[in-house]
């Protein structure tokens, strides 16, 4: 098991001792820790008006979007940013040394 | 005039103690049978008419009034197994029990999961009807929906059904109404009103205590009916009366109707008991300090009159009726000594409980406990520990102090095992600084009562360090609710919300609701009114300066006289002093408003008189059995000490501490200078130096 | 730049030498005591909607020098920067008007401390024989400054002079005597002059607590004592509080929430805060954050540092006791001339609910992100972001007697918990900044001022989904009754309205947005007399007005008042959550038919709502479909 960055987002070595993202629930090897691992997950964004009608959420607003990211491979959600249009990802970087 | 019997229900034991005319006053145990308590009631029943050598319908014919405490209500709100309950509000105000004032027991348990739902959103029901604040009906009741509710409720098997709107106790006629319709829509359901079970403004207390009234009520009366039948079955022509939270008694038809108000039933006679008992010796403030395995209740009693308070939980649930005012900390012989990771000794509130229990015991506990410490500072003798029934291994007790509290801090075995005797106690002073000084007493004023099995090893060391001049040790102590329960009164509280400006002139008003008030508890004595020689009407009037939201209790004269304007304006003078002795100002000449009545009417009956053993005098010679070392702060040392019995001890024999007193049940520990003598009504008193 | 000092070096362990364990315990534990006591007394006594049910209140004990021994109270906030105010009195007049024994200083500066000028915040030295062994201090927030709008947040200010009395250590009583002029000037610059006369006195006497049980500690124990546990309890605090900072993992986090109200204008503030954690040090830079704004949601140093540490305090060290030794791992970055480090004479009246306020959610986002990667048991401390709308609307006028009111709500503290790793938040259940506020009886809020409610409740699909779903927030609406004037004036200080920022983790969505509505000259009376109590705003008719987060309103004649406040971010990914925990929801009408198939994917059917297993399975893959379809 490698080192957990978030609940599915693990930081792993892989066959060349080299750190990677892996998605923690289906083990997919997302890419190399070397960049953000949002860079390598299947985003969504859309404004918040497009959440309204299921209910999420309650006020229609075009300068907000909810970003969503998920695993290319088994579609578990990542997370969720709530940030202004065109704001960069929220990176995390953990140190494992 | 016959015997009188009281019972005490217990976890593990049910206790009884009866008297009679003529005879001795004598008690007893008898095993607790928790699946039906009635079982274990009527063994202890039997057991009496053993004891008197009568048949048990003999026995029941000569017996005038059974008086019980009961842990049924306390149960059915610990297990969660109350009834199938429902409940009918104003519309828009369901969740009243759910938002709960944002109330939260523990500040920073970001984990604790919400108080387990006794009446689920799923079963709570809002229909339309609005009163305002002035009692004036703003949306008229809509009979159809209460119809539908009572049928879906019969439909969903509901068996109690708690309705509770706002400002009913302004103006119940919505609820009264709803009250028919239910009995005539489902008939077999029982009804709870919220403006009968506490006429209060405030709807979270209000619908809270309905709602645990509803849930708890009917295998209340199930089970005290069942009690009923079984002794009049059997030819008991009496009185079956039931202890309430308010430190009184009860018819139990009455009773079972308000199962809410019995929720300290148990506990309610050992306050009871100490008020009476403190009184005969001399005592009439008192502190009562009950410390067993776990936990550590105080109770103030207040000039022979055990403290109410109407801010109680009960599995987290409020209740918002006046009931006896028992503070619980987690301190007892379990509580376990730890070292925290900044360095500081800390004692509990995690506790051994009974398995594995302290080292001492030998069951695998390896945390080291206050009982532990007590041992090894030779307070409890590991060989007559609960009168030698448990054997204790005084080599575990040093082994798990020294691995887990003198070790890491470096120090001796002794400091370490001083040290968590005198943190627990302080933990156990502040308790009883939080009833007495965070409300304006100085406890210095009251003497200790203390029991439980764990309670008089340490009271002598509270005592000194509170700066308390007597402690109170009864012998009594193993049967003390049941002792209480054939000491108490019937009691009827009532309470009303009823708001008036020191500027405005209601008081005729204000002699009208008293009247109605008197008339609604009377008529719950009325039945009983052979068994009582006196009926005293005491009254009280919350007050408050506007805008506060916290009121000052002010007690009115003694009687049922109508209060005149002049008789209003000394209890506002009264409010004013009040105020200041507690709070430290007053602000004279600022308006006050009245917010709520209260009214206790007390039936006395023919007081039960306790025997009473003359001081014969004597020397503790007769008592000594021997002598060990025990550990006094005060000598900085062990010293050896003498060791006496209890059972040896005769009224007049005076002990000087340093001293041991051993009791079949517990210990008494007498510090250096300090004094104690066994009083004519089996009470050892212990004197500071 | 303006920090609060480098953390610098952990202190050896116990140091403190002829101090022992259990005199330590015992003396702390009587000090705690004694701070429960004194705050006991100020709820009995305060007259103030805020110190009696938001238990907005904060006493504690300081060395003679003014550093920060022990506090406890109802609200986490102000615990750092009274001791500011503190050391403040010292610099300034112990050499010049003196401090002496029986004296009493009031401070409302929020230049000084506190969060801005309701603040109002009383020192008092401890004596012994004539030598000063400490100080205390108690601090409520009273209901009325004096300032340009009732009740002391004013979205209108642009400079601090017009946001109420600043006092800068009157002496409130001199020599055990109270000091009427000060009293007098105090009352004449207020609205609400005998409440805040009322607070003024419960705050003395808490001092008087205060100074009485530590005198008796000194008496029974010494001196010695009672002042090398004084000391040694910072460093007890900071040793505890650097080993816990030491278990969480080693990195970085970055987190940006939003203001999206000046109070005037719906212009857009940004703050920007990226936590460093390393070995037991962290790092909370807010560099990248707005420039402060020309009105008065900015933050004082004092309010940021203050919100910083009260989510620090009330979620990661919350049993070890508070004292400054809790921040000396910390240290925090503020620029200079920024949204939450304002430069005087800025408006800062709303800088709590406002700038301030919302670094309580930016730091609870990192740090539940911090500790899921953190070991085990920190791993169980993470959640979403509890819900807490920020809003605090001030309502005011003439209520039913004809008497002036100020009402601040603070029913929207009731927000939801957020969701946890292995269970769902607590619903109505309250911030972690002010644990101990209590919400309102509707009786007693109906008793006071001119209103009657048509509801108060959880709202429905109002908490974060996820694995675990946050707690659920509430709402409320009600219209006038019995006004004397017809009309009431409410002050609006929100946020959270646009933005939604009451986070998720790990895949959890954000709660909703809190919401404050105006229903222009609606029919809710009329229906109330034919028998219906309106249950939303559609069933009401009459213009439904959308307030600004922050501003103005006056609710007159007809017209309905609605505000919804948030629930908790949820956990986790939502598909992942049980059907049948989807399903109980659904029958306490918690979570609607149509969110739980939009959200959870979950189906059900008929009045039992049964779930429908096949159809729950299709609409689970189905969104999953759809999420990759994004990458095409």
């Amino acid at each position: 098991m490698g080192r957990r960055v978030l609940e599915h987002i693990e930081i792993d070595k892989d066959g060349n001792g080299h750190k990677v993202y892996r998605c923690a629930k289906c083990g997919t090897t997302l890419g190399p820790a070397d960049k953000g691992f949002k860079e390598y997950a299947v985003v969504k964004e859309a404004s918040y008006s497009h959440y309204v009608d299921a209910g999420i959420l309650a006020t229609r607003s075009d300068r907000f979007v909810l970003r969503e990211f998920y695993c290319p491979k088994c579609a578990v959600r990542f997370d969720v940013e709530s940030v202004v249009k065109g704001e960069p990802y929220l990176d995390i970087k953990i140190r494992d040394d | 005039m016959g015997y009188i019997i009281g019972i005490d229900v217990g976890g593990t034991f049910t206790d009884f103690v009866v008297s009679h005319p003529s005879k001795k006053l004598f008690h007893g145990k008898v095993p607790s049978t928790p699946r039906d308590e009635s079982e274990g009631v009527l063994a202890a029943i039997q057991q009496i008419a053993q004891r008197e050598r009568k048949e048990l319908a003999a026995l029941l014919r000569e017996t005038d009034i059974i008086i019980l405490g009961t842990t049924v209500v306390t149960n059915a709100m610990l297990e969660f197994k109350g009834a199938k309950t429902g409940m009918i509000t104003t519309r828009g105000f369901r969740d009243v029990v759910e938002l709960r004032c944002n109330y939260k027991e523990s500040l920073f348990d970001l984990k604790l999961p919400p108080p387990y739902p006794i009446v689920p959103r799923r079963y709570r029901v809002g229909i339309a009807e609005r009163v305002d604040y002035t009692g004036r009906i703003v949306t008229p009741l809509d009979a159809e929906e209460a119809r539908q509710a009572a049928r879906r409720f019969k439909s969903l098997g509901v068996e109690s059904i708690a309705v509770c709107f706002l400002f009913s106790y302004v103006n119940p006629a919505h609820e009264l109404r709803v009250r028919d319709i239910l009995h005539e829509e489902y008939p077999e359901a029982a009804v709870s009103l919220s403006h009968e079970v506490l006429p209060q403004v405030r709807e979270f207390e209000r619908f809270s205590t309905t709602m645990i009234n509803a849930y708890v009520s009917p295998h209340l009366k199930k089970y005290l009916n069942h009690l009923t039948q079984m002794f009049s079955e059997r030819g008991f022509p009496g009185e079956l009366l039931v202890m309430q939270s308010n430190g009184g008694m009860m018819r139990a038809d009455f009773a079972a109707e308000r199962g809410v108000e019995l929720a300290l039933s148990g506990p309610s006679g050992g306050v009871i008991a100490t008020a009476h008992l403190g009184k005969l010796s001399g005592h009439r403030n008192l502190i009562a300090m009950d410390m067993g395995g776990t936990s550590y209740d105080v109770c103030v009693v207040k000039d022979a009159v055990p403290e109410l308070s109407s801010k109680y939980w009960l599995s987290r649930h409020r209740v918002g009726l006046p009931m006896i005012d028992i503070h619980t900390i987690g301190a007892g012989g379990g509580s376990i000594a730890w070292v925290d990771k900044g360095g500081g000794l800390r004692v509990g509130p995690r506790s051994a409980g009974a398995e594995p229990g302290p080292a001492c015991y030998g069951l695998g506990g390896v945390e080291p406990t206050v009982t532990d410490a007590d041992v090894v500072l030779g307070y409890i003798d590991p060989n007559y520990f609960l009168g030698g029934t448990i054997k204790l291994d005084a080599e575990l007790a040093k082994r798990a102090i020294a691995e887990k509290v003198a070790k890491p801090l470096g120090i001796t075995l002794v400091e370490a095992a001083s040290g968590i005797f005198r943190i627990v106690n302080n933990n156990m002073n502040n308790a009883i600084r939080y009833v007495s000084v965070m409300r304006g007493r100085d406890p210095r004023d009251f003497a200790l009562m203390a029991f439980g099995g764990a309670g008089p090893v340490h009271a002598g060391a509270q005592m000194k360090d509170l700066k308390i001049k007597s402690v109170l040790v009864p012998k009594t102590a193993p049967t003390f609710s049941a002792l209480g329960a054939i000491l108490s009164d019937f009691k009827s509280s009532r309470v009303q919300s009823f708001h008036m400006r020191s500027t405005e002139n209601k008081v005729a008003d204000l002699n009208q609701v008293f009247k109605r008030m008197y008339e609604g508890a009377f008529s719950l004595l009325d039945k009983s009114r052979d068994l009582l020689v006196r009926i005293d009407v005491r009254r009280y009037i919350d007050l408050r300066y506007i805008r506060q939201v916290h009121e000052v209790t002010v007690e009115l004269p003694l009687g049922n006289e109508p209060l005149t304007a002049a008789g209003l304006s000394r209890m506002f003078e009264a409010f004013h002093d009040q105020h200041e002795a507690r709070y430290g100002f007053k602000r004279p000449g600022y308006p006050v408003e009245i917010i709520n009545l209260r009214l206790d009417l007390v039936g006395a009956r023919v007081p039960t008189d306790l025997p009473r053993v003359a001081r014969n005098g004597g020397s503790p010679d007769d008592a000594r059995k021997g002598t060990r070392a025990a550990y006094f702060d005060e000598l900085k040392d062990y010293a050896e000490t003498p060791v006496y019995d209890g059972s040896r001890m005769a009224p007049g024999i005076q002990i000087r501490g340093p001293a041991i007193v051993e009791e079949p049940q517990t210990t008494i520990i007498l510090l250096p200078g300090q004094t104690m003598e066994l009083d004519p009504y089996q009470t050892y008193i212990v004197s500071a130096s | 730049m303006k920090t609060n000092g480098k953390g610098g070096k952990a202190n050896g362990r116990r140091a403190e030498a002829g101090l022992d364990a259990i005199a330590f315990e015992i003396v702390k534990n009587k000090m705690l005591a004694a701070i429960n006591e004194a705050g006991a007394v100020l709820v009995r006594t305060s007259a103030s909607e805020v110190v009696v049910t938001v238990r907005e209140f904060t006493q504690s004990y300081y060395t003679s020098d003014g550093h920060l021994t022990l506090t406890g109270g109802g609200i986490l906030l102000h615990v750092k920067s009274i001791a500011d105010i503190v050391r403040y009195l010292i610099d300034n007049y112990e050499h010049t008007i003196g401090i002496n024994d029986g004296d009493m200083f009031i401070f409302s500066d929020p230049y000084l401390g506190g969060m801005h000028a309701p603040d109002q915040a009383i020192v008092a030295p401890i004596f012994w024989q004539g030598k000063r062994v400490g100080f205390c201090a108690s601090l409520t927030h009273i209901p009325d400054t004096g300032a340009i709008d009732a009740g002391g947040f004013c979205p209108r200010a642009t400079e601090v002079y017009q946001e109420g009395i600043r006092l800068r250590g009157l002496r409130v009583m001199r020599g055990g005597v109270r000091c009427d002029d000060v009293f007098n000037t105090l009352k004449a610059a207020v609205r609400l002059p005998d409440i805040v006369e009322l607070d003024v006195l419960s705050k003395i006497a808490s001092n008087n607590v205060l100074i009485r049980r530590a005198q008796e500690l000194i008496e029974k124990y010494g001196l010695e004592t009672y002042l090398a546990t004084n000391r040694e309890l910072i460093r007890y605090s900071e040793r505890l509080a650097r080993e816990r900072t030491r278990k969480i993992a080693d990195g970085q986090w970055r987190s940006v929430t939003y203001l999206e109200h000046d109070g005037q204008q719906p212009n857009l503030f940004r703050i920007q805060l990226t936590a460093t954690k390393r070995g037991d040090r962290l790092i909370l830079d807010y560099t990248g954050s707005s420039p402060q704004a020309a009105t008065s949601i900015n933050a004082t140093y004092h309010a940021a540092m203050g919100c910083a540490f009260a989510i620090l305090a009330g979620r990661l060290f919350y049993d070890i006791p508070w004292n400054e030794g809790i921040l000396r791992p910390l240290e925090l970055r503020l620029p200079d001339n920024c949204i939450i480090n304002a430069q005087y004479p800025a408006a800062v009246s709303q800088g709590m609910p406002a700038g301030g306020g919302v670094v309580v959610f930016a730091v609870q986002d990192v740090l539940s992100k911090m500790l899921l990667a953190s070991g085990d048991d920190l791993r169980r401390e993470s959640s979403g972001v509890f819900g807490w709308s920020v809003h605090a609307p001030v309502m005011s006028g003439s209520n039913q007697y004809g008497n002036f009111f100020i009402w601040p709500t603070m029913d929207e503290c009731a927000g939801g918990m957020g969701a946890r790793v292995d269970r769902d938040g607590v619903g109505t259940a309250g911030t972690i900044q002010t644990p101990k506020v209590r919400i309102g009886n509707i009786e007693e809020y109906e008793q006071r001022y001119p209103m009657l409610f048509l509801f108060r409740r959880e709202e429905q699909d109002s908490a974060g989904a996820g694995k675990f779903r946050g707690g659920a927030g509430g709402e409320f609406c009600f219209m006038l009754h019995k006004s004397s004037t017809g009309y009431i004036d409410i002050m609006l200080s929100g946020a959270g309205c646009e933005p939604a920022i009451a986070l998720g983790v790990a895949g959890g969505l954000p709660a909703r947005q809190g919401r404050f509505v105006k229903v222009k000259d609606s029919d809710a009376a009329a229906l109330l007399r034919q028998g219906r109590i309106a249950q939303s705003l559609q069933e009401l008719t009459g213009e439904k007005e959308m307030l600004p987060p922050k501003g103005y309103a006056r609710i007159e004649n007809r017209d309905c008042f609605y505000l919804a406040w948030h629930g908790g971010g949820g956990f986790g990914d939502p598909l992942e959550r049980g059907p049948e925990l989807v399903r109980q929801d659904i029958i306490d009408q918690l979570v609607s038919r149509r969110f739980a198939e939009c959200v959870y994917g979950v189906v059900v059917t008929g009045a039992n709502a049964d779930i429908d297993r096949a159809a729950t399975a299709r609409a689970r893959e189905e969104i999953r479909r759809q999420r990759l379809a994004q990458a095409a």
